[in-house]
């Protein structure tokens, strides 16, 4: 057991209890979550088995196979943030419209 | 036709436009009496000078962009009961007499929406990289949509009641234009170009579409095409 695991296992730790809140948003999304930190925990207490599956898929090391995982799993998280942020600005111009239209329509609006 | 007395709303989106807002509301007046300013979260006295002018202002509570504020313009002058919707550029560019020959231009015809064309106008002051960049967006659109416009990105444009009840604008942005271009296209609407002249100036150059804004609608326009 090295420092080092044990540093990374406590940050899995926390994003494992991060997916498993995030099921209430989208269960979907909080499975992805969980088999990533678990594959994540499973990749530092082992990591000999990184070397198999990278040659396996036909990537030379073990730590390149993590490096291009991470790369892909962070541009999916940027496509889902892009998406969700996405739909709260339709969701803010929505109700700013209404308020805006509700305001102006009262009665008592004398420029109207 | 006696336009004024017409149910004729001419939008206009303004954001920190004070200092031009009067003059462009005097010359709007001049030609229409439904005029609807949409203070989108300005920062100035947009808001005061548009009601001083005799607008009728919508205030946005916070900044959504140009394309959101002409929505909410939209929805407002069709609650109102409008028959004719224009949409007018807050910065001086445009001129209502233009306005007034495009409504004539579609009343009593089957055509649902008229769009202002500068290259088939004229536009006065335009700079050659403004030139090249709107040409490169015309084509692309042309491309895109399978038709021929001449100029795709022109605020100015009227819209029948059965049109404007049909568009939700999605883009809260300058990428509006060319949503509103697709919008066209793909349900079909009648449409006719009309010639008007576009005034630029320093103050329009400063507020109008800067680059990002031109890349951002030409990924659009790829975007629209790869979905379709």
């Amino acid at each position: 057991m090295t420092p080092i695991q044990i540093i990374l296992s406590v940050f899995i730790f926390v994003f494992f209890l991060y997916s498993l809140a995030t099921s209430k948003v989208s269960r979907k999304l909080s499975v992805m979550l969980c088999i990533t930190s678990l594959a994540g925990f499973v990749f530092v207490w082992a990591p000999g088995l990184t070397e198999v599956i990278a040659h396996w898929l036909g990537v030379g090391r073990g730590v390149d196979l993590i490096l291009y995982t991470a790369l892909s799993l962070n541009s999916i998280m940027l496509l889902f943030l892009h998406l969700r942020i996405h739909t709260l600005k339709e969701s803010i111009t929505g109700l700013s419209r209404e308020l805006a239209l509700m305001e102006a329509e009262k009665p008592d609006q004398k420029n109207n | 036709m006696n336009i004024k007395n017409h149910n004729v709303y001419v939008v206009i989106p303004a954001y920190n436009e004070e200092q031009t807002l009067a003059s462009v509301i005097a010359n709007v007046k001049h030609f229409f009496f439904h005029v609807v300013v949409v203070n989108d979260g300005s920062k100035d006295h947009t808001g005061t000078v548009a009601k001083d002018a005799g607008a009728m202002v919508v205030h946005h509570p916070i900044n959504l962009g140009q394309g959101a504020a002409l929505q909410t313009g939209i929805e407002f002058a069709l609650r109102k009961g409008a028959e004719y919707i224009i949409t007018f550029d807050a910065d001086g560019q445009h001129d209502a007499a233009d306005a007034q020959f495009m409504l004539e231009g579609i009343d009593g015809t089957d055509i649902q929406v008229a769009l202002g064309s500068r290259f088939l106008g004229k536009a006065i002051g335009i700079s050659r990289l403004r030139r090249l960049l709107l040409k490169i967006a015309i084509a692309a659109t042309n491309l895109s949509t399978g038709q021929h416009f001449t100029d795709a990105h022109n605020g100015l444009r009227v819209m029948k009641t059965q049109a404007a009840e049909r568009l939700k604008i999605k883009n809260d942005g300058m990428a509006h234009a060319s949503e509103i271009i697709s919008f066209i296209c793909d349900n079909h609407i009648s449409f006719k170009e009309f010639p008007i002249t576009i005034q630029y100036t320093a103050y329009s150059y400063n507020k109008g579409q800067k680059l990002p804004d031109f890349m951002k609608t030409l990924l659009n326009i790829l975007f629209d095409k790869l979905v379709h």
